[in-house]
């Protein structure tokens, strides 16, 4: 099987180098003298693309020279993404406290362990300790609740 | 655990937080609606700390907050030179609680230079006030062969091309005053950019480039230690913190003038009284001799203009850079 | 130049009660928000700046110093327990500090780097008090020609961090300086790769990255069910580091210092830089290279004696020629002119009290952070016994608000998210972050070096040979390049050697 971790991480390069690259291309280049902007992101697009084919083509050739790619697990990686998403939203339009809240609750759902009473003590020391320090002590400029 | 123990608690988690939430709406309805001000204040600015905008925010900010009786908090929302604070004012509540403190660049220069901008200058926001006025100092290399701005025009005219400058970014003040100064006065010097004045500040010390422009702050105390010599200012009147450096106008290039300003600026669509109370008090904080002190000892001037002679200066600078970048052809696009 | 008589003045100002004071509230609060992730000197400093105003000039920069170099202190302490750099220098003592702490010696980690900090400190000082103006003159040499160069020896350096695939390493740290061209570009104005999101205008915030490829991918990978989250913390064998370990760091400490000291006065390198670089000259010249990686004390020794050492120098351009070498600095720098004190070389003779006396207190903050530091390490140890169920929760809190208040941006917040998920990805396909950090970093500064060395020169390449200093990196690297080559040429010649018999 050639699903190793060398052959999916020579494709993600492929993707990253060769997107870059194109939209590289779109700028303005100038000459080796006189870059332009798009000309040492293009290179290095280019060169970025031309790594991750001759990774991957190592890997597919040689599977055994790389250990097969991990499982994704898509579980956690959603569910924190979302909660950090979540605070990031909320802490502007709602203020700390609520963006605070939904992020630990997709932290919870992420974690699955624990049981309730813990979760509802959780969520006040973790609120109320960053407001303290953060906001009395350092004096960040951080709404509790938005107006 | 369970999953059902644990889906009652998921429950639980939000209806604890979105009763909170709506508690905390509730209670900031209900504030609002008394008489201004009646939150803490915000003044926005655009720059990370350090920067013009910003210490004169925070040398004002105490006293705005004893006029005004709320705390006045600054609050830096950096990037894309002021555009993202300036966006954030122009997009807040006019109820006079978030203000932007704001160089000219964002709302006179930038529109200008290609990109499109998410907020109107002239019609998202209400001047409150011009702070203060400002302009940058051309400093040159201690070794370079002219100490005075006609010497060195007379030559960089024998020399085209030979000589260069340095400047904190393109479309930025510094360099549109740089540019401007080679157009009307003829000369060809390589404009060589950097990553803010405090960036170009050691190239121009070990003669890297031989001129910058920047602010006064920023440059006396290299002009102090002789490491940079001061050639003009920019304005069209002498600055009283550098009182022997001549205007630009005075060595040779007749009608040159280029300043800069800071100013306070609230939300289209403040009401009136607001906006009053907002005026009288910047201005009384402005005839403090402390605050006069600190500002001026920065190479700034106050000035602490009206609301309307501000929109004046704002719409007037706006056509003015307008038609200076389309004729030195710096619009990117 | 009295040198003996401006250090008792100094320390006569140094030792006043209420000096000690702010030194003492400087250095705590710098710990403290070296550890908190995110939150930074730079937004402290802004934030007590008013307070300074009404504070005499020597206390009020004791105490905003005392800040500054603290928080190199405090940025360590998360990178070793949970491997989350609290400061962008921490970044590469999270690589051997963290395997430390997973191999129970988190507090022999955590010692050596407040006494490799220490010491570091200490020499820092002296070199500010004998060397500060010539030293600066050396940096003022520095053109763009010569930052060009090094960094580009650094970037090729940067495959000896590799623990894995140099091609993949090579390949980490041009994505890495790809992400690092985001947003403005200094020398024509063109936005790139922002998508039209006002936000990204000015670059991807180096603490975004680092919260989401070390915060927010370790807790995902922390949160799948079938592995079984090795339970280290009990292994925690002793709080003081053994003899060996001592034995081994005294080198690496000094020759951290002196990379740290050297770039700590660099305008614009700073201590991030210098903290990788010195992590990879000890890695260099180590007669056991193959340790670093999985928990080598050099490895955490070299990098936090490198920060603490620029943490001090960087003071030097500061205060002597008024030059800022960061935001931070620069910040300080309008702190004093605010008090109506001009920084430059005439700040010696014009302010021997704030001079000396900042100096001295240098010195004593040092001191009072290693007394601060080391009672602590037990706490800390500690607090890895903390379930995790409780402990991840508090990670993702404290990341999220540091990220927000960088900047006040809800982007900044977003952005680490979606390096959360890369960084997640990279994790499971043994990608590693270091060459990449190191690429988002430095590649920037090589491309603007770069093309403003070819402004200068009016487009002649030769620049770069031409000035000293810029060929000797050049050299430098070349030397390298081939280096990392022959042997792999050799090894390919044996085996068709062996294959032909």
């Amino acid at each position: 099987m050639y699903v190793t971790k060398g052959f999916l991480a020579g494709l993600l390069f492929m993707v990253f180098g060769g997107g870059a690259a194109a939209i590289a291309f779109t700028y303005r280049m100038g000459t080796a003298t006189q870059m332009g902007p798009g000309y040492f992101p293009a290179l290095l697009g280019v060169v970025v693309m031309a790594i991750g084919l001759v990774m991957a083509i190592r890997a597919y050739l040689s599977p055994e020279g790389s250990e097969p790619a991990e499982r994704l697990h898509l579980r956690p990686m959603v569910l924190i993404l979302a909660g950090v998403v979540a605070f990031g939203l909320l802490i502007r339009s709602w203020g700390l406290a609520p963006a605070i809240a939904a992020l630990l609750v997709f932290g919870r759902m992420a974690g699955r362990e624990g049981g309730p009473i813990e979760f509802i003590l959780m969520l006040v020391v973790l609120t109320v300790l960053p407001i303290i320090v953060f906001i009395y002590g350092l004096r960040i400029p951080l709404e509790i609740w938005a107006q | 655990m369970k999953n059902g123990a644990f889906g009652a608690a998921c429950a639980r988690t939000f209806a604890l937080a979105a009763l909170s939430a709506i508690i905390g709406l509730g209670a900031g309805t209900a504030a609002s609606a008394q008489t201004y001000p009646n939150q803490p204040i915000r003044v926005i600015v655009g720059f990370p700390p350090g920067g013009a905008a910003d210490l004169l925010a925070r040398v004002l900010a105490p006293h705005l907050q004893q006029e005004l009786g709320q705390p006045v908090i600054v609050e830096n929302r950096p990037g894309a030179q002021g555009r993202v604070g300036a966006d954030s004012v122009a997009k807040a509540k006019p109820d006079g609680h978030t203000i932007l403190m704001s160089t000219e660049g964002a709302l006179v220069i930038t529109p200008h230079m290609g990109e499109a901008l998410p907020y109107d200058p002239l019609k998202d926001f209400a001047p409150i006030s011009q702070v203060v006025g400002f302009a940058p100092v051309i400093v040159a290399n201690a070794s370079l062969e002219a100490d005075t701005l006609a010497d060195f025009i007379a030559l960089a005219k024998k020399n085209p091309g030979k000589y260069s400058y340095g400047h904190s970014g393109i479309g930025g003040p510094n360099h549109l005053a740089m540019e401007l100064l080679k157009e009307m006065a003829g000369i060809d010097i390589a404009a060589i950019p950097y990553q803010g004045t405090g960036a170009a500040i050691p190239a121009v010390i070990s003669n890297e480039v031989s001129l910058l422009a920047g602010a006064i702050p920023a440059l006396t105390p290299h002009i102090t230690a002789k490491s940079l010599k001061p050639l003009a200012v920019t304005s069209s009147e002498r600055i009283s913190s550098v009182p022997d450096v001549p205007t630009v106008a005075e060595s040779g290039v007749a009608g040159y003038e280029m300043s800069s300003w800071v100013g306070l600026l609230a939300p289209a669509g403040t009401p009136d009284d607001v906006m009053e109370t907002l005026h009288a008090a910047i201005a009384k904080t402005l005839k403090n001799p402390q605050v006069i002190k600190s500002i001026e000892q920065g190479g700034q001037t106050v000035v602490g203009s009206t609301p309307d002679a501000f929109m004046k200066r704002i719409t007037g600078d706006y056509e003015k850079y307008g038609a200076l970048i389309k004729s030195l052809g710096l619009a990117q696009k | 130049m009295d040198l003996f008589g401006n250090l008792s003045l100094g320390f006569g100002v140094a030792f006043s009660f209420d000096n000690l004071l702010f030194c003492f509230v400087g250095v705590t609060l710098g710990t403290f928000i070296g550890v908190l992730p995110g939150v930074g000197p730079l937004v402290t400093i802004a934030l007590l700046l008013p307070l300074t105003f009404s504070l005499p000039p020597e206390g009020a920069m004791i105490m905003l110093a005392g800040i500054y170099y603290g928080a190199a202190y405090g940025g360590s302490t998360t990178a070793i327990l949970v491997n989350l750099p609290g400061e962008s220098s921490s970044v590469v003592t999270c690589i051997d500090g963290y395997q430390m702490a997973r191999q129970g010696r988190a507090g022999s980690a955590l010692a050596i780097a407040a006494v490799g900090s220490f010491i570091a400190g200490c020499i820092g000082t002296i070199l500010i008090a004998l060397f500060g103006p010539p030293i600066t003159r050396l940096a003022l040499q520095f053109g763009a020609p010569e930052y060009f160069s090094l960094m580009l020896m650094a970037l090729i350096l940067t495959a000896s961090l590799v623990r894995g695939s140099v091609l993949q390493g090579i390949g980490m740290a041009l994505l890495g300086v790809m992400f690092g061209l985001i947003g403005m570009d200094v020398n024509s104005g063109a936005l790139r790769y922002t998508f039209n999101i006002t936000g990204l205008a000015d670059g991807v915030e180096f603490a975004v990255v680092a919260m989401g490829f070390f915060a927010f991918a370790e807790i995902i990978s922390n949160l799948e069910h079938d592995r079984q989250r090795e339970v280290f913390v009990n292994k925690v064998s002793s709080l003081m580091p053994t003899r060996e370990d001592m034995r081994r760091s005294i080198g690496a400490i000094l020759r951290g210092t002196g990379i740290g000291a050297f770039f700590g006065i660099l305008p614009g390198a700073g201590q991030t830089i210098s903290s990788f670089a010195a992590y990879m000259f000890e890695k260099k010249v180590s007669r056991r290279p193959e340790a670093f990686g999985q928990g080598a004390v050099e490895g955490v020794a070299a990098p936090e004696a490198a920060n603490n050492a620029a943490a001090q120098t960087a003071f030097i351009p500061t205060l002597t020629l008024g030059i800022p070498g960061s935001a931070t600095m620069a910040l300080m720098l309008g702190a004093l002119m605010i008090q109506g004190i001009a920084p430059g070389p005439q700040i010696m003779t014009d302010h021997p009290r704030l001079f000396w006396g900042l100096i001295a207190s240098m010195w004593i903050g040092n001191a009072l952070l290693v007394v601060l530091n080391l009672p602590l390490i037990g706490l800390w140890t500690r607090m890895l016994k903390i379930p995790y169920r409780w402990l991840y929760p508090g990670i993702l809190v404290l990341s999220c608000i540091g990220i927000f208040s960088i900047n006040n941006s809800t982007t900044d917040v977003l952005l680490a998210a979606l390096f959360g998920v890369l960084g997640y990805v990279f994790m499971k396909l043994s990608c590693e972050p270091a060459p990449f950090v190191l690429g988002f970093i430095l590649g920037p500064m090589l491309e603007e070096n770069f093309r403003r060395a070819m402004l200068l020169s009016r487009g002649d390449p030769g620049t770069f040979i031409s000035n000293p200093i810029s060929a000797g990196f050049l050299l430098v690297s070349a030397v390298v390049i081939v280096a990392m080559i022959t042997p792999s040429i050799r090894r390919k010649k044996d085996l068709a050697i062996d294959e032909s018999a």
